[in-house]
């Protein structure tokens, strides 16, 4: 056959002829399980195109060839292969092994010339196609040739600087079912980490991973050993299938929530797919980017190419950032492009988002700071991580400071007052006023942020405006930090870890509600025996459907939709517009429940909370001698207290504007979807808002298409990476010795137990009672994993943050700021949590007996 | 000199006084909490009270200038916020380090 050579056979044909992937992959052939295969040469690419009319350019001068324009490019995929070649294809076709007596389906890839060097990769630029079959085989070869002018490739080709006449071949190759796929890098392709091999891995086929769809897992082993140093696990919401049984079904599928946050590989096949990348690399001698996958158990390898270097140089971002700790603590994923570019469209410039994170500018926080402090004691104080109290202050600044302070209290000390004694109850007010913006179709998604955070007029009720309101309660800091002043001073006996205690116990907190109410339905749900099977369900996503045509669901259902009235709106990472709440997706709320069933009941939070809270009073009294001094720390608790509450339900009601603008931004996306201007869901988080407005004035914007791939990716690979505290300052965390973590004490006490690691209460929220949950962030999505957990270690937070101020509510050691636990701790470890000393030291492992990290 | 002493001291009263009356709105749709809010009305009002029999009757020009003071810094305040977020000058900037934003 003259246009077809057999893959194992391909690389002595050269690159010119197969292309530079087909020559990889035909070299490493014969020594690993690579799926069976032809390539269709470069030469019937020329053929082809040539005789319908397509100047190809001259590759022994570098002519470069005609660019066909969209026009041509339609014309071209009309037109049949040549006689010979369909006949050549289809007989290496029926040369394929059958499939369990089946015609096998196939992959059509590119393999081009220049694809896949040092310099350039075109990964998942040029057209993949899968489930190919015989009817369609030779359509799909025409369209991944056509694909070399595609706009992802063009844009690549131009930026790279490679004008080179285009040639392609085409791989055709037996379709691995796989269960799971992957990428493997031999050296960090970040050059972050120095001697190590990167696993990124996803359920299904490889597609949902290159196109950016899903966070893969990330296993990150040590060269040499092969020692597994890291594991961070992704969400894997979606995937491609292994086997399309519907023909016009969507490639792309949901995973099934159980398997979202579970690890794809176990440990012994994490080694399986390095030794195999190690050994690509001893055997093409360059670093290599290996792509594999496991179907029944095997492990094929698909493709092997050198680890191209991006040629975009990073841009250091200019000036000095140290991290903004209030949000940092709630949410450590990289915010996507759109949720940036709405939220700081709102907020004035005292900080940047750098990549997805907000920071504050250092050098104007040194300014405004009266403090004569070093640039690392002050990135501890901004981190609220100092816990010293003898700085000295600088007087000429204070001055300025003061007259400062003086102005704003003017201007802004009408809040501050009012704020002081708010009725929580007036609060639920805004939802009207929310609910007063989604009606309005003539505002946008900006608008009505900008609406709901600043309120509607300066003489209108602080409940329409609970965003400044929750601004106004960091007054809970300063009188936190009197009342530890006051207790050490006057109250020496006293244990000021008993202060936890002491300020816990408001009734009126939403975050204590929110629990407390979802006991309640969870009650309803254990008198209802139907109700509890149902939540046993491996498919809870299914469960809505399942109780709406459930006879004996009513009282539950009722019970859920009050539930979801008061709480809907909220959900994980509530700040990112992209991410679903509860009243979307109330998976995580059964999830929830059944935990709750499980563990059975205790008191309702609020009434454990003042329990503690009465034998803290007592203590106290004990402790100081006085019947003033008792009445003044009385009304400092009090006050602290308050603020507490107020700084959660502000934050709640808060989130109900973000949700507002979340529902806009979803009408918005299904707009363009059904226009056709964007291809899938979410797509429209990784645009800008002028891009959106682009789009829908020049629907032709390919520009954008292109861009949002390549968000995907950045995204994805800045989740993965832990964001950096501070930018250009120079500041080192203190060193951790081995098994111990040092972190701030948030709610004070001593605790043993299993490590539980959970990223995600959606798709992982099962705790066992006496387990040590550990979280990199928190916010009121995890509440109820905190009823059962003997103690909480979280990667982030300080002493205000969710997971605190819930520990101290329910009594039980938190640990926050612990740097590095997600990475350094797994499943089963034995953990003592000292969380009164700020540390927790790890014991031993124990066999968990499932497969979690 | 008494009269500047009395608008320093009137200015953060008013305020005081101004929140105050505030929370008597914002707490009036909580039938359980407006008498509390009225009652917090007191204190101001009896600084106030005093400030003016301190300066006599004549001073009521100086309460009034804290008065007009309070409100206009209120109402700049509160319009000066609106209108500088919408320039795009003082809106916080987002930057990528690794490029993604550069033209394609």
């Amino acid at each position: 056959m003259r246009h077809i050579v057999r893959l194992n056979e391909a690389a002595p044909r050269g690159v010119a002829q197969v292309g530079g992937k087909a020559a990889a992959l035909g070299e490493l052939a014969d020594r690993h399980n690579v799926p069976d295969g032809f390539v269709i040469v470069t030469q019937a690419f020329e053929e082809h195109f040539e005789r319908h009319g397509l100047h190809l350019g001259d590759v022994s001068t570098g002519e470069p060839g005609q660019v066909p324009n969209d026009e041509t490019v339609a014309r071209l995929r009309t037109l049949p292969l040549d006689g010979d070649l369909a006949r050549e294809v289809q007989e290496a076709f029926a040369a394929l092994p059958t499939v369990e007596g089946r015609a096998p389906t196939c992959v059509v890839r590119s393999s081009a010339v220049g694809e896949d060097d040092l310099g350039s990769s075109f990964a998942g630029q040029h057209a993949t196609y899968y489930y190919v079959d015989r009817a369609e085989l030779e359509q799909r070869i025409i369209d991944c040739w056509l694909s070399a002018w595609n706009d992802a490739v063009l844009s690549y080709r131009s930026r790279i600087g490679a004008n080179q006449p285009v040639r392609m071949a085409v791989i055709v190759q037996l379709m691995i079912p796989s269960e799971i796929s992957g990428v493997t890098f031999t050296r960090d392709p970040t050059g972050r980490q120095r001697d190590v091999i990167v696993i990124e891995s996803c359920w299904g086929l490889g597609a949902a991973l290159v196109d950016g769809r899903v966070t893969p897992d990330c296993y990150v082993l040590r060269r040499g050993s092969l020692e597994l140093v890291e594991r961070r696990l992704g969400s894997k919401r979606f995937k491609v299938a292994e086997d399309l049984l519907d023909p016009v079904g969507t490639r792309l599928q949901p995973v099934p929530r159980h398997l979202q946050r579970s690890p794809t590989l176990n440990d012994a096949q994490v080694h399986a797919v390095a030794q195999l990348a190690v050994a690509c690399e001893a055997e093409r001698g360059a670093p290599q980017d290996v792509e594999w996958a496991i179907a029944n158990g095997t492990l094929f390898l698909l493709q092997s190419r050198p680890i191209s270097t991006d040629t975009r140089e990073p841009i250091p971002p200019k000036g000095r950032w140290v991290a903004f700790k209030p949000i940092l603590e709630n949410f450590t994923d990289a915010l996507t492009p759109l949720t940036v570019d709405i939220v700081r469209r709102v907020l004035p410039r005292f900080g940047q988002f750098i990549d997805g994170r907000y920071y504050l500018d250092f050098d104007s926080v040194r300014r405004w700071v009266p403090l004569r402090v070093s640039d690392a004691e002050l990135v501890e104080l901004v981190l609220l991580k100092s816990e010293r109290s003898d700085y000295r202050l600088k007087w000429t600044r204070l001055s300025t400071i003061v007259g400062l302070l003086a102005v704003s209290y003017v201007s802004t000390g009408l809040l501050w007052v009012r704020s002081r004694h708010l009725p929580f109850v007036t609060l639920a007010d805004f939802r009207k006023r929310c609910d007063a913006m989604l009606a309005n179709s003539g505002l946008d998604a900006v608008a009505t942020l900008r609406q709901l955070l600043l309120g509607p007029h300066p003489f209108a009720a602080a409940s329409q405006f609970p965003f400044q309101v929750n601004v106004s309660s960091t007054r809970y800091f300063f009188l936190l930090a009197a009342l530890r002043w006051y207790l050490r001073r006057f109250a020496p006996t006293f244990d000021l870890a008993q202060i936890a205690p002491l300020c816990a116990g408001t009734r009126d907190m939403l975050s204590t509600r929110l629990i407390d109410e979802l006991r309640k339905t969870a009650l309803v749900a254990e008198t209802t025996p139907a109700i509890r099977q149902l939540l046993q369900s491996d498919r809870l996503e299914e469960l809505p459907n399942q109780l709406a045509v459930h006879p004996a669901a009513a009282p539950f259902v009722a019970s859920f939709e009050s539930f979801i009235a008061d709480f809907g709106h909220r959900g994980t990472r509530e700040v990112e517009l992209a991410a679903p709440r509860w009243r979307e997706d109330p998976t995580p709320l059964f999830v929830m429940i059944r935990n709750l069933l499980r563990e059975g009941f205790t008191e309702p939070l609020s009434v454990q909370a003042e329990v503690r809270n009465k034998q803290a009073e007592a203590a106290l009294d004990a402790a100081l001698a006085h019947r003033a001094g008792r009445h003044v720390a009385s009304w400092l608790i009090r006050r602290i207290r308050y603020y507490a509450a107020l700084r959660e339900n502000t934050r709640h009601y808060t989130m109900l504007a973000f949700a507002a603008v979340r529902t806009k931004v979803l009408a918005l996306e299904q707009q363009l979807l059904q226009q056709g201007l964007l291809k899938c869901a979410d797509d429209i988080f990784f645009l800008t808002w002028d891009e959106i407005a682009a789009l829908q004035r020049n629907p032709d914007h390919a520009q954008l298409r292109v861009r949002i791939r390549r968000r995907r990716l950045a995204h994805m690979r800045r989740n993965r990476m832990q964001p950096p505290l501070t930018i250009n300052v120079d500041y080192r965390p203190p060193r951790r010795d081995a098994g111990v973590l040092v972190g701030q004490c948030a709610s004070p006490g001593i605790a043993e137990g299993t490590v539980r690691l959970v990223l995600d209460p959606a798709t992982d929220g099962e705790i066992k009672s006496g387990e040590i949950l550990v979280a990199p962030y928190t916010d009121p999505a995890w509440t109820p994993l905190f009823l059962g957990a003997a103690a909480v270690v979280v990667e982030t937070g300080s002493y205000l943050s969710h997971a605190g101020t819930i520990a101290r509510e329910l009594g039980i050691p938190c640990l926050v700021d612990v740097a590095g636990v997600m990475t350094s701790l797994r499943n089963g470890q034995r953990l003592c949590v000292d969380a009164t000393q700020g540390k927790a030291f790890l014991l031993a492992e124990m066999d968990s007996g499932d497969n979690r990290p | 000199m008494k009269q500047i002493v009395a608008f320093i001291v009137a200015v953060p009263l008013t305020v005081e006084l101004f929140g105050a009356l505030y929370a008597v709105f914002d707490a009036w749709r909580a039938r359980d909490s407006r008498s509390d809010a009225l009652e917090r009305l007191a204190i101001p009002m009896a600084g106030w009270g005093v400030l003016w029999w301190w300066i006599g009757a004549a001073g009521w020009l100086v309460l009034a200038a804290a008065f007009a003071t309070t409100l206009v810094c209120h109402l700049a305040a509160f319009y000066a916020v609106r209108l500088l977020i919408r320039r795009s000058g003082i809106q916080t900037l987002a930057i990528d380090t690794d490029g993604t934003d550069e033209p394609a």
